[in-house]
């Protein structure tokens, strides 16, 4: 009977096996191998497989490793699924040291601060490819998809009050491995506030901003297939710039946005994620709050799982040989600390990661 | 026999009642609906779909008929309440999935394709999916009946280039 599975089902049921397992089966057979080869597939399979969640990146100095925080029972447990170092091929030896991550689409764009070269990379397939920075480049870089090309694009972005001196953005096509000055409108009087939080979700680039006219703060987008900044989009609510604290600004399960608001007069900490961002996103935003907490000290990076509002975090012990301790906070600020045998060697963070076929480039 | 009631008959000969509403879940019979092409006496022969098949495909129908009417009438229906009955939905497809072997999923997916009903379509391929995700090649060839065509030096370099990443 299975034998007889037209191709169009046989795509349908292997889009939604995750891409950690479809690595592995590709060498059932050669229909197999070509379909989980195919770029198509690679979309249809990010948009339809069930999301590995909670499984997230830990980053060490060298190293990302891939955990699996169980939550289902009382004391949550953590398991490293898997560990891998970015190693360029042409000089084995020579390991890169990773700073700032990026995460789009299950590709992660990796700086580092001594390096005039980025390097986007699919740690699920072990597709690299390291892209030299043009002198003078904008200091921050950010990954997104251009439907229009059928590529991803990186922008190197200026933030804080720069954002309206245009000199210097940049833009790199990966289908076609050039920089070009990117001229784009730009949209007066806005500010990229903690320009360091942004992220991608569905193809395009989320920042907080500052309204300098309208004195309000809302969400900046970047369409990489426009290639232009777009409209402010709404917070949960009208945020006073100069008092309250915009936190972090994430991607949940590659279909919503959550924001960590600060409100000062409360001292509250609120969690918030929007409804799902269609690609063409025409309607508007609208949020939920999942989460009211007291104050905690948030380290660089955080998940929550939305149905069981709880968040998960991880900072580095200072005693017991530096190892990472993942936090669990839940709605009613009870907080469990799980301990790791991870020791990373900076102040380790999450990505939220979507683990992909996706490829880049030819 | 109620006016919205119509009857299916199965490959092997079995006939089935079921309420109009119900088949209209498999856009096939909608259309026939549409087009007036049935008999009210007579039962629509589905060449493709044994009988046991066809029973399965009914009970589902005949599951979120009920879940679609429901929404109409609780369309201003609490947060909570949504969600406990999506949970209500989603434990029957559970349990509902459960008590089939894999050769009856792959003759229902087929059913439900030949039927086009979108749902339970996904549904289907979610649990193969499911099922699957953390088997062998070996395993797989098995139950997809799959002969391996690659060379073991082939294999090998496939196993190879995984070695870089995660897996």
């Amino acid at each position: 009977m299975a034998s007889e599975l037209p191709q169009m089902l046989l795509e349908e049921i292997l889009c939604r096996v995750p891409a950690t397992s479809l690595k592995r089966l590709r060498s059932t057979c050669k229909e197999w191998n070509r379909l989980i080869n195919y770029k198509k597939f690679s979309r249809m399979q990010l948009d339809k497989a069930t999301k590995q969640l909670p499984v997230f990146m830990l980053q060490k100095r060298f190293k990302v490793c891939l955990l699996s925080v169980n939550l289902h029972s009382e004391i949550p447990t953590v398991e490293v699924t898997g560990e891998v170092s970015l190693i360029e091929h042409s000089t084995t030896s020579i390991k890169y040291k990773i700073e700032q991550v990026f995460h789009c689409d299950g590709l992660l764009l990796c700086t580092t601060r001594q390096d005039s070269r980025i390097v986007i990379w699919n740690p699920c397939t072990g597709q690299t490819r390291w892209i030299r920075i043009p002198k003078n480049c904008c200091p921050h870089f950010a990954l997104g998809y251009s439907q229009a090309s059928k590529s991803y694009k990186i922008l190197s972005y200026q933030g804080w009050d720069r954002y309206n001196d245009d000199q210097g953005f940049a833009i790199y096509d990966i289908s076609s491995s050039s920089w070009k000055k990117l001229h784009v409108t730009p949209i007066p009087n806005y500010d990229l506030t903690r320009c360091c939080y942004a992220t991608s979700l569905k193809g395009k680039t989320y920042w907080f901003a500052f309204d300098k006219k309208e004195e309000q703060t809302g969400l900046l987008s970047f369409d990489y297939t426009r290639e232009r900044f777009e409209r402010l989009l709404c917070l949960p609510y009208q945020c006073d710039p100069y008092e309250d604290l915009f936190l972090y600004l994430s991607p949940v399960k590659n279909e919503k946005l959550l924001v960590l608001l600060r409100r000062q007069n409360t001292s509250r900490e609120e969690i918030w994620i929007s409804n799902k961002i269609d690609d063409d996103e025409a309607e508007e935003m609208s949020w939920n709050k999942i989460l009211d907490s007291g104050y905690h000290h948030w380290p660089r990076s955080f998940l929550v799982h939305e149905e069981k509002k709880i968040l998960v975090s991880c900072h580095r012990s200072t005693f017991n040989g530096r190892r990472a301790i993942v936090s669990v906070v839940w709605e009613d600020d009870k907080t469990t600390q799980v301990k790791t045998t991870l020791t990373p060697s900076y102040e380790p963070f999450f990505v939220d990661y979507v683990p992909s076929l996706i490829q880049f480039g030819l | 026999m109620s006016s919205n009631m119509i009857m299916l008959k199965s490959s092997d000969g079995a006939s089935f009642e079921i309420e109009e509403a119900a088949a209209r879940k498999s856009k096939i019979i909608a259309n026939m609906i549409e087009v007036e092409c049935v008999d009210e006496d007579k039962a629509i022969p589905l060449q493709n779909v044994t009988g046991n098949i066809l029973a399965l495909v009914i009970e589902y129908c005949n599951k979120h008929i009920v879940d679609d009417d429901d929404d109409v009438a609780t369309e201003e229906a609490s947060e909570e309440e949504e969600e406990a009955k999506k949970k209500k939905v989603d434990d029957w497809e559970a349990e509902f999935m459960n008590s089939m072997s894999l050769e009856t999923m792959f003759e229902l997916l087929l059913a439900a394709n030949y039927l086009n009903i979108k749902s339970l379509i996904d549904l289907v391929c979610q649990t193969i999916a499911n099922n699957i995700k953390d088997k062998t090649p070996e395993e797989v060839r098995k139950i997809f009946s799959i002969e391996n065509d690659f060379t073991p030096e082939e294999e090998e370099e496939i196993r190879k280039e995984n070695a870089w990443a995660f897996g």
